[in-house]
């Protein structure tokens, strides 16, 4: 098969002859289980950003947005399993997948999904950072009163954040709900692409 | 067949018939393209249902402490929207063949566990959701209450394990 990968060929071949590529695809339950692991993370990332998201469209405007910065490293933990498992499942069938157009598709999602959080991210820290300066300067301010000194640390300042964030920040929002119901419409999608149509019996569908 | 299995199978299966026999069966076999999208919404209802419950459940347990209680409960009724989106989408998927999903012992303990996590929820609701809204926010949660919440996220992850399990355990992959 000609493919503008096919200079990779030796590597796929190397990835699939891999002990664990073996237990993934001969034992039993090595793919179901990379299947579990891979909803679980996806339940962690997708849901955690989604209602991210869903909170700078103007949802449950009463959650401070710093409430989101803990959360973000759940959304990280389920990356990261995700990650692995993904890795692992694309080395156990890499030659078939890397001509999959759902699979390179839901790569594509997955990659620009990131870096639309990664910037919509920066953007509420931008924001947040402006807001601090603001209350910085009435803290001061209240110091020079004699008043009490308001400590203004990071944190707060992304909860001080304008209730109404800005119309770019919202759009980049809408981006990153699109590109995520993508990614795991084309992850779905994966196994119709394939020759055969059934990946060891554990894909669902009629 | 185990007892339980018969048992459960006798009182059912009129209602496995019907379902069968129903209008959303007979679309469901005969365009599976039905099927098909019913999966990828299901996936998409999942991600709801578990990014609220995880806000939700999590801030019961007292993480992140800084994020107001009753602020988290506004995720709620993201939840049930991700709820009845799987509902519905679940119901129209057993209605290609519900002998075969219930013959099937993933899909009956998903089944037992969403019964399980569905009355958890209810007793929540019920007893507890009242107290919680008023409690301050910086008072942590009542013991009652934070073993509802990680009950919460068990059963629903352990829904999740058996949902892809269902698949695994099919003997003959009806595809």
């Amino acid at each position: 098969m000609t493919h503008f990968l096919t200079p990779g060929q030796g590597l796929l071949d190397w990835m699939q002859s891999l002990p664990v590529s073996e237990w993934i695809t001969d034992s039993n339950w090595g793919f179901p289980i990379m299947l579990v692991l891979h909803s679980w993370g996806m339940a962690a990332v997708v849901g955690i950003l989604v209602m991210l998201d869903l909170r700078i469209l103007g949802f449950a405007r009463i959650v401070p947005l710093t409430a989101f910065q803990p959360m973000m490293s759940l959304a990280w933990a389920g990356f990261f399993i995700n990650l692995i498992s993904g890795v692992l499942m694309f080395m156990a069938d890499a030659n078939r997948l890397i001509v999959n157009w759902s699979f390179l598709s839901k790569m594509t999602c997955v990659v620009l999904g990131g870096i639309i959080t990664a910037v919509l991210w920066r953007r509420l820290r931008a924001a947040g950072a402006l807001a601090a300066q603001h209350s910085a300067v009435q803290s001061s301010v209240a110091v020079a009163g004699g008043g009490a000194v308001v400590a203004v640390n990071s944190e707060d300042s992304l909860a001080t954040a304008p209730l109404a964030v800005d119309r770019s920040v919202r759009i980049l929002a809408i981006i990153s709900m699109v590109l995520w119901t993508g990614a795991i419409l084309f992850g779905r999608w994966i196994a119709y692409v394939m020759d055969n149509m059934i990946l060891h019996g554990a894909f669902g569908g009629p | 067949m185990d007892s339980l299995t018969r048992v459960t199978l006798a009182y059912l299966t009129p209602f496995l018939h019907w379902l069968h026999d129903s209008r959303l069966g007979i679309i469901t076999r005969q365009y599976h393209y039905v099927f098909t999208a019913c999966l990828v919404l299901h996936f998409i209802g999942l991600s709801l249902l578990m990014g609220a419950m995880l806000i939700v459940d999590l801030r019961l347990l007292g993480f992140p402490r800084q994020l107001p209680i009753a602020a988290a409960m506004k995720f709620l009724p993201i939840a049930i929207i991700g709820f009845l989106v799987n509902l519905c989408t679940g119901v129209t998927m057993v209605s290609f063949d519900p002998i075969d999903y219930w013959l099937n012992p993933a899909f009956r303990i998903k089944m037992a566990l969403l019964l399980l996590g569905g009355l958890n929820a209810l007793w929540f609701t019920l007893v507890e959701h009242r107290q919680v809204l008023s409690q301050p926010s910086d008072q942590r949660t009542t013991i009652a209450v934070r073993t509802s919440a990680a009950l919460s996220l068990f059963l629903w992850f352990a829904v999740i394990y058996w949902g892809r399990m269902i698949v695994a355990f099919q003997s003959s992959a009806s595809f």
